[in-house]
């Protein structure tokens, strides 16, 4: 392993705890994607049913995985972009218990049926803080850590984690404004329309900023460096990060389409929803065009496969968005299977893609060798595209099937099918959803096992090195 | 139908249109501004330097070493 005057302790714990957090997460996600196909699996006992795995599902996948995929690529990039160690390494371990110390919770408290209600937000209070306070921490760390940097410029990588630091801060804490009754219990401050709002205003912008600027800071750092040459346009990156952050904010209304909300707001949402193909296209063309001239390095490198096909999923699902914002998309997509596939199509095809080849790609410089079996990296690289096709496609059909079954009318203008007529159809769509998501997480059980091993093999030939080491220095005393 | 053409115009007008049309207004004179300086040649070689960084910021003991899943490339600086 390589010596090194930065903090690369703390990005290999979480380099390690997101491995780990991978397997859980979709694990908890195939067996609820069972539950759906064949409900007998929830066997009658309350802390398995799908309404409360559902949450575990999504907290472990998007703060287990995602959140410490974010820190360890945070804390790495922002390190040898500033050329400065962090600024606070007992700062850094905070965050790195905290977090899972988070994540942890929501995996017990969820099951028990401690639950706010809110999605994507369902801890309560005490977690809720505890959250807050991590996240300060880890903002304030990585702030200070651009604030002592020994390089004048900032890389527009750690603009994107700034951003998406600021704004999941303010989402975060807007959302949780609730008012404690017990210890595991409370109620948010807005009720009604408001609380609707406000809970797509936190939803859709967690993803603009969490699961986007995040991992597009992620995307700006790696692409390049993986590929070895410096991104398409850089220029277009600064244009392109000041239009998604501008834009992204106004976007959480178009969830709320044909709701008790002012038609303008999901309206604005819509429109502003069109406008932003052309940011979120501008970084996807920016990344891919990074390989111009140097597209034979795809066959050989696949690393630099999980990332250039991370963009292109999120092209695919950038555009799928703002056309499902609109009106006329929306009224035959909104509360259909067809949001699942699109969430998935950015969740699995983007962010977990992405966030794949970032961590190949730090593991083998952490621990200063190449991975335990790339065999494996190309065996988890095509489970994965063949696991996401296999479960957003299962879930166009799906979702596009029940919104025309729901507004099929008959001659005399009344509903040609019931609506567990539309359940019913959907059980080999959620059956083929299965085998989909079994495939994803197929791949993540071998990435783990590839890393551990990398790791494994990393500490035994340190081993070795220092026993080889130690009989040269007996030898040499000896021999003086 | 000018003038009929005016009023219907005239009855849109409200202070959310209003503010909605300022803040558009502000934020494409912000890009403007911001596409103008970004795309400055005075400024492309500050530009080029920053796209730089990943590429430049390898340690010494990291550049000895190529642990890359990679075919192994040349070594000019080895």
């Amino acid at each position: 392993m390589l010596a090194s005057r930065y903090n690369y302790d703390i990005v290999k714990w979480f380099a390690i705890a997101a491995s780990v957090y991978l397997v859980l997460g979709t694990g908890v996600g195939v067996y609820i994607a069972s539950e759906l196909a064949w409900p007998v699996l929830n066997f009658d006992i309350p802390y398995i049913t799908f309404g409360r795995l559902r949450p575990v599902h999504t907290n472990v996948v998007v703060y287990g995985f995602g959140g410490s995929v974010l820190m360890a690529t945070a804390y790495y990039v922002v390190q040898r972009t500033c050329s400065v160690s962090l600024w606070s390494d007992k700062l850094a371990w905070f965050t790195f218990w905290g977090w899972n110390l988070y994540v942890v919770g929501a995996i017990i408290s969820l099951p028990l049926g401690f639950s706010s209600g809110k999605e994507y937000a369902e801890l309560e209070w005490p977690f809720d803080i505890l959250l807050t306070a991590v996240w300060l921490c880890y903002s304030f760390n990585f702030m200070m850590t651009l604030h002592i940097r020994k390089v004048s410029h900032i890389y527009v990588a750690n603009w994107f984690f700034l951003s998406m630091m600021i704004m999941f801060t303010y989402l975060h804490v807007v959302n949780s404004l609730a008012i404690p009754v017990e210890l595991m219990k409370s109620y948010s401050i807005f009720a009604g329309v408001q609380d609707a709002m406000i809970q797509w205003w936190w939803g859709h912008n967690a993803i603009g900023f969490y699961l986007t600027a995040g991992f597009l800071g992620i995307m700006y750092y790696f692409v390049p460096k993986q590929a070895e040459r410096p991104v398409y346009s850089y220029r277009l990156s600064v244009i392109h990060f000041w239009a998604l952050i501008f834009g992204y904010v106004w976007l959480g209304a178009h969830h709320l389409q044909y709701t008790a909300l002012p038609d303008w707001t999901g309206s604005l949402g819509a429109a502003i929803s069109l406008a932003m193909i052309i940011p979120s296209w501008g970084g996807a063309i920016n990344g891919m065009f990074t390989l111009s001239g140097a597209w034979d390095k795809l066959r050989t490198d696949y690393i630099l496969r999980f990332l250039i096909v991370s963009l292109a999923f999120y092209a695919m699902s950038t555009f799928e968005g703002p056309v499902m914002a609109s009106k006329t998309v929306n009224a035959l997509s909104h509360y259909t299977d067809w949001t699942i596939g699109h969430v998935h199509s950015g969740a699995l095809g983007w962010v977990a893609m992405v966030s794949i080849g970032a961590l190949y790609h730090m593991v083998e410089r952490l621990w200063g060798r190449r991975m335990f079996s790339v065999r494996l990296v190309n065996v988890h690289f095509w489970l994965a595209t063949v696991g996401t096709a296999i479960y957003i496609t299962s879930m166009w059909v799906a979702g596009i099937m029940q919104g025309l079954m729901w507004r099929a009318y008959d001659d005399y203008g009344n509903l040609a099918y019931t609506f567990v007529e539309s359940v019913a159809q959907m059980h080999p769509y959620y059956a083929i959803r299965v085998v989909g998501g079994f495939l994803f997480f197929l791949g993540a059980c071998v990435m783990l096992f590839n890393v551990l091993a990398t790791v494994r093999a990393a500490h035994q030939a340190d081993k070795q090195k220092q026993s080889k080491t130690t009989a040269l220095q007996q030898l040499n005393e000896g021999g003086g | 139908m000018t003038v009929q053409i005016l009023l219907v115009l005239l009855s849109l007008v409200s202070p959310a249109l209003i503010l909605g049309a300022v803040i558009n207004l502000v934020m494409l004179a912000g890009f403007l501004a911001l596409i103008k300086h970004v795309f400055a040649p005075e400024n492309r070689e500050y530009y080029r330097q920053e796209s730089l960084i990943p590429l430049e910021d390898e340690t010494d003991a990291e550049k000895l070493s190529s642990p890359s899943s990679r075919p192994q490339r040349i070594r000019l600086d080895a």
